[in-house]
């Protein structure tokens, strides 16, 4: 849009655009769902298939709710409803 | 007073009587030290995430009570030595709860409680409503694949043999 006053932008060609979706945090907009311990199928979609926590840039978490949701996941880890680790074979 | 959640697992293939018996033991204890017993949840039996003790099964109980410091540490002591008992956690709900608080919230448990069955577990008596399958499906999953690299040197040596 601007003109190509810097050098940089004046080559777009090899810059790919990479798309950021603005992500919200579910547990904000959904008031409905209860981070808790008791109910791993929720923090399951919050683990890798490793076993490792989703990182907040990726689940889009807010830092409240990435806070207590790592909180309630390791509770549910201490009383083997979650995986420490999943290992292959 | 402070209110508790108290989660054992105990052995899978215990006969009913035996985890009723488990969990009146318990119960007595937290009356008795005059604690407040809000509800007994039964998760009934679940797969574990991992093994403990070479099982790969167990029977959830949760308890929800309201009580001191002392009656979690008196529980725990005896948690500790009961060989049925694979497992255990407790984690504070709440700091400060009156005796009027629980005994409403009691009442009206109770009333849920006749609506519902008696054994109908908390996960999975949940009806998974519309938004939930929604959310299953716009979380982000990233699959984690098994890095292919060291299968490649593992033929390479093979191959070199």
């Amino acid at each position: 849009m601007t003109a190509y006053a810097n050098p940089r932008e004046s080559r777009p060609r090899y810059e790919r655009r990479v798309y950021h979706k603005r992500k919200v945090c579910r547990f904000c907009t959904n008031s409905d769902l209860k981070l808790s311990y008791k109910d791993p199928d929720i923090l399951k979609y919050f683990l890798t298939e490793r076993g490792k926590i989703i990182p907040r840039r990726i689940s889009g978490n807010c830092a409240l709710h990435q806070r207590k949701m790592t909180v309630e996941i390791k509770r549910a880890r201490s009383i083997a409803l979650l995986p420490f680790m999943v290992s292959d074979t | 007073m402070k209110r508790y959640d108290l989660v054992f697992i105990t052995l899978a293939d215990l006969p009913n009587e035996e985890i009723d018996a488990i969990v009146e033991r318990y119960t007595s204890i937290i009356t008795n030290m005059k604690g407040m017993m809000v509800r007994v949840n039964r998760w009934g039996k679940r797969k574990l995430a991992y093994l403990i003790g070479k099982q790969s099964r167990g029977y959830y109980v949760m308890m929800d009570f309201a009580g001191t410091g002392s009656i979690v540490s008196e529980l725990e002591r005896n948690l500790k030595f009961d060989e049925k008992i694979l497992k255990y956690m407790t984690v504070k709900q709440a700091d400060s709860i009156t005796r009027e608080e629980i005994e409403k919230e009691i009442s009206g448990v109770s009333k849920e409680a006749e609506e519902k069955p008696a054994e109908a577990a908390e996960l999975e008596a949940r009806p998974r409503s519309v938004e939930r399958r929604e959310f299953s499906r716009s979380i982000v999953r990233r699959s984690t694949k098994p890095r292919e690299e060291p299968k490649e040197t593992e033929k390479g040596g093979k191959e070199s043999k």
